[in-house]
């Protein structure tokens, strides 16, 4: 076979190189563990399609991207745009965004910057609104506006206790609202947020109605899987990702019926808690999982603290509305970077408790400052509840995996022990 | 079956639920006298005594008169006319805690009527921001002074004898309520003394508040109401009550965006279990609106009648289907 | 030990006067030497002054520390009069210098201290009153106690004195725990502390550090010995009775202290000063016991009415506890003994706030001057001549009363508290607390019941009971004194008479007036209602006396019933109410050539609402008894709230034996003179419209203002004549004084102002946010 050469763009060297990580990660969640649902294969296509084959899939919508969670959905899909969160977790932008922030800084924010840094999109966001959440992704927005990028800055409080902040974030996002609006051209109207509200609400009852089966003796679905799952939100289409997570959730409804198990009766069972594991940076949920545990809860923005939250309106005028939508993005988040955060110590207790998890996993980026942060208030936080918890830190680089898989072998091992010795 | 039944009370539509029963406890209170119903003078709501035909007198009527007796007669033998009283008028509240407010209120069931009128009209309301709020929740104390410490000065001889209905003339139900069965004798001011002129006036400026207060503040009354004061005081005694489980609160503010009365507690305070606060007409509007499983549920004697769910949530939310448009 | 300390807010020792009289030694030390020298000298003078011109040594002991000072001080402040009390004050340098010895343990017994008060002190004075009253018995009995308190403070160690045999040391112990002080410690400097400079100060043996973490300050007598040897030592203001509210070491003495104090003073007071008091003395059961009893024993000076009071009091007061608690200790399924005392705490403030009401009105009704003119004879001033702060009857005084019903609610609140730390279902505690409540209510009954004889039957004339000054004047009405200067006549058979409910010819009037029927009723009683005989004008109305005519009245239902007749000078009649509806009263009088009725109706009606619109009960009816009658139709939707008003048309229809008489006379007078004459038509039936003319000033207009209207009726017929009169009230029309047109500008007015803010208000708040202003 003659094999015509051609020469490799950057670009195309990254899509590939970006291509390899996520096909081998798809494989080793495919393969490496029990049968997983027949629903999953929609999301390991998605991934595949988006990813390895650059797919566009909003092609003829006008695309909004979102450096973090704050910034509310609702308001941009009633305006007939697509929301795409662009946290990022390929090692590949990674390494490209390192050139242009400090060495120490989070990998996340560094491989959100470095994809923009090479302007490699398969949907390429029309404008970006960065939320002034932590430091690193309120710096990287204007960095990536000095790339050509139009940035809007959503202003957001960094205590959420004091009126004074509801009052702040409110305004913030009457204002986002009316901003986006006129920059769109389009004009937000009741029927239309109220339509969207109840979409994305629906969406939440999904990912509750799903999330809510992993309370089971068996977990139908593992961790790893889920965060597939929500992951796809990010960037997939709402009304194909409903469908999807609609047949995902009727099989899973019959794998408990049927009693199918996801892991083993006696792997114990994990809460997640930390930074976000992005596809294809899933590395530490696949090794817990790979050590016979399995993670049936989560508490990370990529995943719980994204459907958590639902938006309750008592009269469905405007003000009404887009007040409780902001509410829901800003009392209720457990983000670190808050000055304290009672809530996210209260929030990972409640959910050992009602997922009847045996341990806590708490991981945090080499760089995310807040995480790594609050870390010794939590560990201590649980240990006065008397619940098993690690810490780990972890970068997006494929090496340095030995020592964190013994570490986690060894902590799961523990679990088993105390599960056995507590029948 | 009884896991049914529970069931059906956590997924039902409470606003459907609690027309119905307004509209039903309205017509009793404004209109049982003409079926010659009679549930006495110790009503722990607004339901006033100036309505002839009304079903049973709101306690204050009764208790305004009984306190401004003679000392003398107040702390010896007609002290036991005024703790029977009290006692019915607590026998009452104490089943249905500030319930009365939410469900049985005419007042109240005004005000919503008022507000679903606004909503018809498409005009957004109002809100108090902090510092209104909090200075302006005193005045229900203020008003509670005057229904008990007024008459007693009038008992002692430091009060002129008119004082004595002092609240009820100032009373916005004194004038309203009358209305429902064809007398409009008390929209007038009363010449007869300067106290008189003086109390009745307030009370049509206060009517006048009211109308506009609450089509454009939700439960606008509510808030300088001294009965809903009254309540909050005996409130810890009562069968049925609001409780937060605050482990399951992720304070997503819900409660507190549907909540009528602005109370903040209700999605903020985490340590309390009894989030009942004085404001609160227990409407169980937060209840309906919260998506934990179990975070705000109604106790009767500890057993919870009526809890939150994710699913009742999205039920009433209107979030557990949805069809797709072929609009994009 | 520590030389300083931070603190706290509360404590008193930080506040500015209070740090200064509880914290200084040499104040409090002067304090004490004062004290002890009037106490002596009031002992001194009991004996040298024997009169009863002997003031001071009255004012000493019963006017200032008993009762006044101690139950005072002792729910406020605690037990401050055990802090400056002679004997203690005293004691303590006996002591020193005594022999040390350990009390024997029987003599270890709070009980002793408290049979002597009771028994002793409280049995003694019901059955012998004013022994101890005397100066000399006074001082007597103080002698006899501070001999044997010294000899006891000799002999004996650690103050036991006060700890068991002080007649009152259990007794403030026990009340004390209501105070909202705290005698404690500051737990970061005794932590540390190993030298104990407190306890070792304390002669009482006690362990101040101890106190907070036991939650009771056990003996201690606020002497202040510990804070003087440490600073460590704080004396905080507390919630009221806080130590109540959770666990502690029981004492069973006080429990029972709070009982028999309970039923020896406000329950025997009640039952022998009360009720004894009453015009039913006689059918107390003390009094038909104490009856019986003579009949077998003769019981030479004791007051036996007051022995049995004392002794049913006892009976019934421990009764009502132990019932109570036991049952309550069944529904709770815990042990009788721990729930008894557990609860038993609760009793505290029932007895002691009452003392303090009656305390404190004795003071300003005749304790402040006899005070003071007792120490001006003390010390040498001679006689001096005080006014009293109130005298009895004072309608301020009444304040007082809340005390009793502070009290109730109080000990119930304990309860409540108390329940709480008991382990049990809550369903059980519910249905415990009325029973281990029962002491309570049986307090709340007594007080009502003796309230209740009181208004029902009176107080009997005095003379039983010697020692009480005179009651307020209560009843204007019977005085017959006073009716010298009412005019009275006899009438002709056909002078017109009629019935009035205002006397006739003003009498100077005491306390209410009586045209406030409903107000001051008091419910327990039959309302009922006096109206007299008159004749002459509305506006100058005479009595009639000696009349001869006949007298009826009926109930509600048309049946005749007795009315009371007064024909003293002034003829009246009463006639009881039981219920609402239309009492009638008549007066006859009947000749061979005439008949001269006169009527008079009331409309008794409560806010009860019994068969308030059965039009047939209501309807205006005749009887037989009478010829001649006016009946006053009611009007068509006539309930027994409405009143007639002046623009009102009244009906009247004449009754002639049995019979709608036509043609007869009716002439309506108003009380301003208006008159209006005509003939009754063929129904026998006259229409008459009331005129307004009560014109006064507007600023002097009252609404309710009474106009006495008299209609008459006559009518001759075969050269007999007829007469009858009809006599009533009518009030002015709503519209005289009420104004619906300004009511709806106002209104309007406000409506349109509020929106139009409110809409500027919302207008206002799109414009970007304002800078905050300083002012500089």
């Amino acid at each position: 076979m003659i094999h015509e050469h051609k020469i490799e763009s950057p670009k195309e060297k990254q899509n590939r190189h970006k291509a390899m990580e996520a096909i081998s990660m798809l494989e080793k969640l495919k393969h490496d563990f029990k049968e997983p649902p027949k629903a999953m294969d929609y999301f390991y296509n998605l991934y595949e399609d988006v990813h390895c084959k650059q797919k566009p899939l909003h092609a003829d919508k006008v695309k909004v991207g979102t450096m973090c969670i704050q910034v509310p959905a609702e308001i941009t899909h009633a305006l007939d745009a697509v929301q795409i969160r662009l946290c990022n977790g390929f090692y590949t932008d990674d390494e490209i965004g390192s050139d242009l922030l400090p060495s120490k800084s989070c990998p996340l924010v560094k491989a959100t910057v470095g994809q923009f840094a090479s302007n490699n999109f398969s949907d390429k966001p029309d404008i970006i609104i960065s939320p002034t959440t932590c430091d690193q992704k309120a710096k990287s927005g204007a960095i990536i506006e000095d790339m050509g990028f139009d940035i809007y800055d959503m202003e957001f409080p960094r205590t959420k206790e004091s009126e004074e902040s509801r009052e702040y974030w409110r305004r913030s996002v009457r204002k986002f609202t009316k901003e986006l609006s006129n920059n769109l051209g389009k004009k937000l109207t009741r029927k239309k947020l109220k339509e969207s509200i109840k979409k994305i609400g629906y969406a939440q009852t999904l990912y509750h109605r799903l999330n809510s089966l992993r309370k089971n003796a068996h977990s139908p679905l593992l961790g790893v899987d889920m965060f597939l799952v929500t992951n796809a939100f990010f960037f997939d289409k709402i009304d194909a990702w409903i469908p999807a997570v609609e047949a995902l959730a009727s099989e899973c409804e019959q794998r408990v019926k049927d009693g199918t198990d996801a892991a083993r009766k006696i792997s114990p069972r994990i809460v997640y808690t930390g930074s976000p594991p992005i596809f294809p940076n899933l590395k530490i949920p696949y090794l817990i999982e790979q050590s016979d545990a399995i993670i049936v809860a989560d508490e990370t923005c990529s995943s719980n603290r994204m459907f958590n939250d639902m938006v309750s309106v008592d009269e469905w005028f405007l003000y009404d509305m887009v007040d409780s939508v902001a509410d829901r993005y800003l009392k209720g988040c457990t983000c670190p970077i808050f000055t304290k955060n009672d809530d996210r110590k209260r929030r990972i207790i409640d959910l050992v408790r009602e997922y009847k998890a045996d341990g806590v996993v708490y991981q945090a980026f080499a760089g995310c400052q807040v995480y790594e942060m609050e870390q010794r208030s939590v560990l201590e936080a649980m240990e006065k509840e008397g619940i098993p918890i690690i810490y780990l830190e972890s970068d997006y680089s494929p090496s340095h995996l030995g020592q964190l898989t013994t570490r986690i072998e060894a902590f799961v091992e523990s679990l088993k022990n105390r599960k056995r010795k507590a029948k | 079956m009884i896991k049914k039944i529970k069931h059906f009370i956590n997924y039902a539509d409470l606003r459907k639920f609690r027309f119905w029963l307004q509209l039903f406890f309205f017509v009793f209170f404004i209109y049982g006298g003409y079926l010659a119903i009679d549930l006495g003078r110790e009503i722990p709501v607004f339901s006033c005594g100036y309505n002839h035909e009304t079903a049973g007198t709101c306690y204050f009527m009764p208790l305004q008169h009984q306190l401004a007796r003679p000392w003398e007669t107040l702390f010896s033998a007609a002290s036991i006319g005024v703790l029977t009283s009290f006692l019915v008028f607590l026998l009452w509240f104490i089943v249905f805690n500030k319930a009365w407010c939410g469900y049985a209120c005419p007042m109240g069931t005004l005000q919503d009527w008022i507000t679903s009128f606004r909503k018809f009209l498409g005009i957004p309301y109002s809100t108090y921001n902090d510092t209104q709020y909090k200075s302006l929740k005193k005045i229900k104390y203020i008003f509670l002074i005057i229904v008990i410490i007024f008459p007693l000065l009038i008992g002692l001889g430091l009060l002129d004898g008119e004082w004595r209905g002092a609240f009820c003339d100032m009373c916005p139900a004194r004038v309203i309520t009358p209305m429902f069965v064809g007398d409009f004798s008390q929209w007038s001011i009363d010449f007869s003394t300067k106290t008189a002129i003086f109390l009745s006036s307030f009370g049509l400026i206060f009517t006048a508040l009211f109308f506009v207060g609450s089509f454009i503040k939700k439960r606008f009354f509510c808030f300088f109401c001294p009965m809903s004061a009254m309540h909050y005081i005996f409130s810890d005694t009562a069968l049925l009550k609001l409780k937060k489980d605050g482990d399951k609160c992720t304070k997503c503010g819900d409660c507190y965006n549907v909540c009528d009365m602005q109370i903040k507690d209700i999605a903020d305070d985490v340590q309390s279990t009894n989030i009942l606060r004085d404001d609160c007409i227990l409407c169980l509007k937060c209840v309906a609106a919260c998506p934990e499983d179990d975070a705000l549920h109604v106790d009767l004697v500890n057993y919870p009648i009526f809890k939150s769910t994710k699913g009742g949530f999205a039920k009433r939310m209107e979030m557990d289907t949805w069809e797709k448009k072929n609009d994009s | 030990m520590v030389d300083f300390i931070k603190r706290d807010k509360d404590d008193i020792y930080a506040k500015p006067i209070l740090g200064f009289l509880f914290k200084n030694q040499k104040f409090i030390m002067t304090l004490k030497i004062v004290v002890a020298f009037i106490f002596f000298y009031a002992i001194y003078f009991g004996f040298t002054h024997q009169g009863k011109d002997n003031t001071f040594t009255w004012a000493v002991f019963w006017g200032i520390f008993w009762s006044l000072f101690m139950v005072v001080t002792l729910p406020t402040l605690g037990r401050v009069f055990c802090g400056i009390c002679p004997h203690g004050f005293l004691g303590k340098y006996i002591t020193k210098f005594g022999l040390k010895k350990k009390m024997p343990k029987w003599m270890q017994n709070q009980y002793i201290g408290v049979f002597i008060l009771v028994i002793g002190w409280w049995g003694i004075y019901y059955m012998f009153p004013g022994i101890y009253r005397t100066p000399f018995g006074t001082a007597m009995m103080f002698l006899v106690m501070t001999i044997l308190a010294f000899i006891i403070y000799f002999i004996y160690r650690d103050m036991s004195y006060c700890k068991y045999i002080c007649p009152i040391g259990t007794l403030t112990r026990a009340y004390a725990k209501l105070s909202f002080t705290w005698l404690g410690s500051y737990k970061s400097a005794c932590n540390e502390c190993k030298t104990f400079e407190c306890a070792t100060a304390c002669q009482h043996n006690l362990k101040p550090f101890t106190f907070d973490g036991r939650n009771s300050m056990t003996d201690c007598t606020l002497c202040m010995d510990c804070s003087a040897a440490c600073e460590a030592i704080s004396f905080k203001v507390k919630k009221p009775s806080f130590s109540l509210f959770s666990k502690f070491q029981i004492l069973k003495a006080e429990v029972w202290t709070f009982i028999l104090i309970l039923a020896a003073i406000p329950i025997s007071m009640a039952f022998h000063h009360g009720l004894g008091r009453s015009k039913v003395a006689s059918d107390m059961i003390w009094a038909k016991t104490a009856e019986y009893f003579k009949g077998f024993i003769d019981f030479g000076s004791v007051d036996a009415v007051g022995l049995f009071a004392f002794l049913y009091a006892m009976l019934f007061t421990i009764i009502a506890a132990t019932l109570g608690m036991y049952i309550a200790s069944k529904i709770l399924q815990k042990d009788y003994k721990k729930t008894f005392y557990d609860l038993g705490y609760s009793y505290a403030p029932l007895f002691i706030l009452g003392s303090i009401a009656h305390s404190l009105e004795s003071f300003f009704t005749r304790g402040y001057d006899r005070i003071i003119e007792g120490f001006a004879f003390g010390f040498g001033f001679g006689k001096v001549d005080i006014a009293s702060l109130a005298s009895r009857g004072d309608k301020w005084l009444a304040v007082f009363g809340i005390l009793k019903w502070i009290a109730i609610i109080w000990a119930l609140i304990i309860l409540y508290k108390r329940m709480k730390l008991i382990d049990s279902t809550k369903l059980r505690k519910t249905l415990a607390f009325p029973f281990a409540a029962l002491l309570v209510i049986f307090f709340l009954g007594v007080n009502s019941y003796r309230s209740y004889i009181l208004d029902t039957y009176g107080r009997a004339s005095r003379g039983t009971h010697g020692s009480h000054s005179s009651h307020a004047m209560k009843s204007t009405d019977s005085n017959h004194s006073k009716n010298i200067n009412i005019l009275s006549k006899s009438t002709k058979p056909l002078d017109t008479v009629y019935f009035s409910d205002k006397k006739p010819t003003p009498v100077s009037r005491m306390g209410h007036s009586g045209a406030h029927m409903m107000g001051t009723r008091d419910r327990s009683k039959v309302p009922s209602k006096k109206v007299w005989l008159v004749t002459d004008p509305l506006d100058d109305t005479k009595c009639v006396h000696n009349t001869i005519g006949k007298f009826f009245a009926t109930d509600i239902d048309n049946n005749l019933v007795e009315v009371k007749l007064n024909q003293k000078s002034c003829t009246s009649i009463s006639f009881k109410m039981p219920k609402s509806g239309y009492y009638k009263v008549y007066y006859l009088l009947e000749t061979p050539h005439s008949i001269n009725v006169a009527k008079y109706e009331y409309k008794r009606f409560d806010h009860s609402a019994e068969a308030i619109y059965e039009k047939e009960k209501m309807s205006a009816k005749t009887i037989q008894e009478i010829p001649f009658d006016i009946l006053q139709l009611r009007a068509e939707d006539e309930t027994f709230y409405s009143r007639p008003h002046s623009g009102d048309v009244l009906k009247f229809k004449v009754i002639k034996n049995g019979v709608a008489q036509s043609g007869v006379n009716i002439s309506l007078t108003t009380q301003f003179g208006w008159q209006k004459n005509l003939k009754t038509d063929a129904n026998g039936i006259a229409k008459i419209q009331l005129i307004q003319d009560y014109l006064p000033k507007w600023n002097k207009f009252n609404k309710r203002f009474k106009e006495n209207f008299l209609v008459v009726a006559t009518y001759t017929e075969d050269s007999k004549k007829y007469k009858a009169s009809f006599s009533g009230i009518f009030t002015p029309p709503r519209e005289a004084y009420s104004s619906y047109s300004y009511g709806f500008v106002i209104t309007l007015i406000i409506i349109i102002l509020l929106s139009g803010a409110i809409y500027l208000y919302r207008y206002r708040l799109q414009k970007p946010f304002k800078e905050v202003h300083f002012d500089d």
